[in-house]
């Protein structure tokens, strides 16, 4: 579940105050797919930056998988990405001298798991991914890339995903195969939270808000 | 990998990909560690040397009994004034800071019309509890024979092999010294202690003992006056005359080069510092996406403090072993002294437990600072 309760984010530039975003209240329940659609600057990155408590916000309340961020120290905001709050991000960021399943077992160095080496092999074989597990991050194209970065977001089984243009990169046709990895994890009972400037054909959410300049758009 | 990545696996893959930025950092620690071993090992080679020349010089301070007037000892007049020949082995027992003692009972007579020093000596005593090779001027002399220094020989016409009578003792001469160029030294006729107390009826009684002061901690300010206090702290009816110019070389030689690799620890740790600053700086701020994706992932930041930690443990060990191996075979190539370059095998090993650590110290604002970024500024740069 994800709660947002009149959450604020400013930025100081020098003596002008940025608002990044104003006064947002989203809820999406357990479970569900979430779509929040803006255009670029509307301030779509902040919400997953503060969903996934790696921001704090200027005002407001965030519940994220049954944890008030607002009261959680760094510690245990880090912890909590570690075992229940996965992320997906739009440029990949994988690690470029690990290939793509020590990629993909990259969250064991955050919280061990049972079984790692067929989890992660089991998640590339189930992105179409299998064929290219010793492959390097420069040598796998953007769709591939993007899946191996789901395939991460997966593997320690979060209770929420939160994907900021997941697709922004990527052709129809790897789009489309990384938007059914995500509605696989809905059905699997993961929340999965997505962002994006465009609109996404191949899936069908639960819930779809729209921000224009910080402002939840009714 | 079965259990998962490991930070020793992610380790070794950033090295085998960061190769030269990893070569930089190990051959800074390299060449940092066998400079240090290579100065440290000539300079106290220096100080071997100069142990040896001024060894040669022989001995630096002169101990006389307290009431004997340094002025009439100058003029070879050596009728008043003894001590127990027992104070030798008092003094090699002590802490005091000499290490080489010879007792000697002498005195200015006539030998058919040359005017010549009687000097009876025991074989050299070492500090106790030491194995020193002994002075080369110190001698041994078996009881009823002597040793003629170059000018009484040359005055008295004598021979190896001779005889000569001394004050109606006869004595065989067993050598002719060298000239060394100074009297009284070329006007001596040693003989055994025994024999010369018996002569001049002193039994049991010296008049001087030579010592070798070798050891003096560099710390000392006045070392003249710190030896005279430990050997009067040892015997306090003693005067206690320093050769300042052998005495005060020695001491300032040894200074100098204490001083020396003062210096080259000091330029040697700053320069390794920068380096190493800098390289761990670079290292992390290619890395600072990398930084930022373990935090999204919610890796602790302990954890990737480790992993650039564990990479300046690795490569600094691998450094110091390496240059420590270097430094003393550059030691020993580029020792121009002529005395041994060695280097304490404990200090080394110190020294290489000791690097890693200040390596660690020195990687250590770089890898804190890149753990303060903000993880959703460097998040939204460019594709990896």
């Amino acid at each position: 579940m994800i709660r947002f309760e009149n959450v604020s984010k400013h930025f100081r530039k020098g003596t002008e105050v940025i608002r990044a975003l104003d006064a947002v209240s989203i809820e999406v329940p357990q479970g569900a797919l979430a779509l929040v659609r803006g255009p670029s600057g509307s301030g779509k990155t902040t919400v997953i930056n503060l969903a996934a408590g790696l921001a704090r916000p200027t005002a407001g309340r965030i519940t994220i998988a049954g944890e008030t961020l607002n009261d959680l120290p760094p510690r245990k905001r880090t912890a909590l990405r570690a075992q229940r709050v996965a992320l997906v991000f739009q440029m990949f960021h994988l690690v470029p001298y690990l290939n793509a399943l020590e990629n993909v077992l990259l969250p064991t160095l955050a919280s061990p798991s049972d079984d790692p080496l067929d989890r992660a092999k089991r998640l590339l074989e189930d992105l179409g991914l299998s064929h290219r597990a010793s492959h390097f991050p420069a040598e796998l194209s953007a769709g591939e890339r993007q899946r191996c970065a789901v395939a991460r977001a997966l593997f320690n089984r979060p209770s929420v995903i939160l994907a900021d243009e997941p697709t922004g990169n990527l052709d129809a046709e790897s789009a489309a195969h990384v938007l059914q990895a995500f509605d696989v994890a809905r059905a699997d009972g993961a929340t999965v939270f997505l962002v994006s400037h465009q609109h996404l054909d191949a899936i069908t959410p639960d819930k779809e808000f729209s921000l224009k300049n910080g402002v939840l758009q009714a | 990998m079965r259990n998962g990545l490991t930070l020793t696996r992610l380790i070794l893959r950033e090295v085998q990909r960061a190769k030269l930025n990893t070569a930089l950092c190990l051959f800074t620690v390299m060449a940092a560690t066998a400079l240090l071993v290579a100065m440290v090992a000539i300079g106290r080679a220096s100080v071997d040397a100069t142990r040896i020349m001024m060894k040669q010089m022989g001995f630096n301070l002169l101990i006389t009994p307290q009431d004997v007037d340094p002025a009439r000892y100058q003029a070879l007049d050596f009728q008043k004034g003894d001590m127990p020949e027992d104070y030798v082995q008092r003094l090699a027992s002590s802490t005091a800071l000499a290490q080489h003692f010879v007792g000697k009972l002498q005195k200015t007579t006539q030998v058919d019309g040359c005017t010549v020093v009687l000097t009876g000596v025991l074989p050299e005593v070492p500090k106790v509890g030491t194995q020193m090779q002994p002075m080369p001027t110190a001698f041994v002399i078996a009881e009823g024979e002597v040793k003629v220094a170059y000018a009484a020989a040359r005055a008295l016409g004598l021979q190896a092999g001779a005889r000569m009578t001394i004050m109606g003792k006869t004595f065989v001469v067993n050598e002719i010294l060298t000239e060394v160029g100074v009297i009284p030294e070329d006007i001596r006729i040693y003989a055994h202690l025994h024999d010369v107390q018996a002569l001049l009826e002193r039994p049991g009684r010296i008049n001087a003992i030579d010592a070798l002061a070798c050891y003096c901690p560099v710390d000392v300010k006045d070392v003249v006056a710190a030896l005279r206090q430990t050997v009067e702290g040892v015997l306090p009816d003693v005067n206690v005359q320093p050769y300042h110019s052998i005495l005060l070389a020695r001491q300032q030689q040894r200074v100098m080069v204490y001083r020396l690799e003062l210096a080259a620890l000091a330029i040697v740790m700053a320069g390794s510092a920068i380096a190493i600053w800098g390289l761990t700086y670079l290292n992390v701020r290619n890395r600072r996406r990398e930084i930022g994706v373990l935090r999204a992932l919610g890796v602790p930041d302990s954890r990737i403090a480790a992993l650039f930690i564990g990479k300046i443990l690795a490569y600094s060990l691998a450094g110091a072993i390496a240059g420590s191996a270097l430094g003393t075979l550059a030691g020993n190539c580029f020792n121009v002294t002529g005395g041994s370059a060695s280097f304490p095998p404990a200090v080394l090993a110190a020294l290489i437990a000791a690097t890693p650590l200040a390596a660690t110290m020195f990687g250590l604002p770089p890898i804190v600072s890149g753990l303060l970024q903000e993880p959703t500024e460097v998040l939204e740069e460019g594709e990896s």
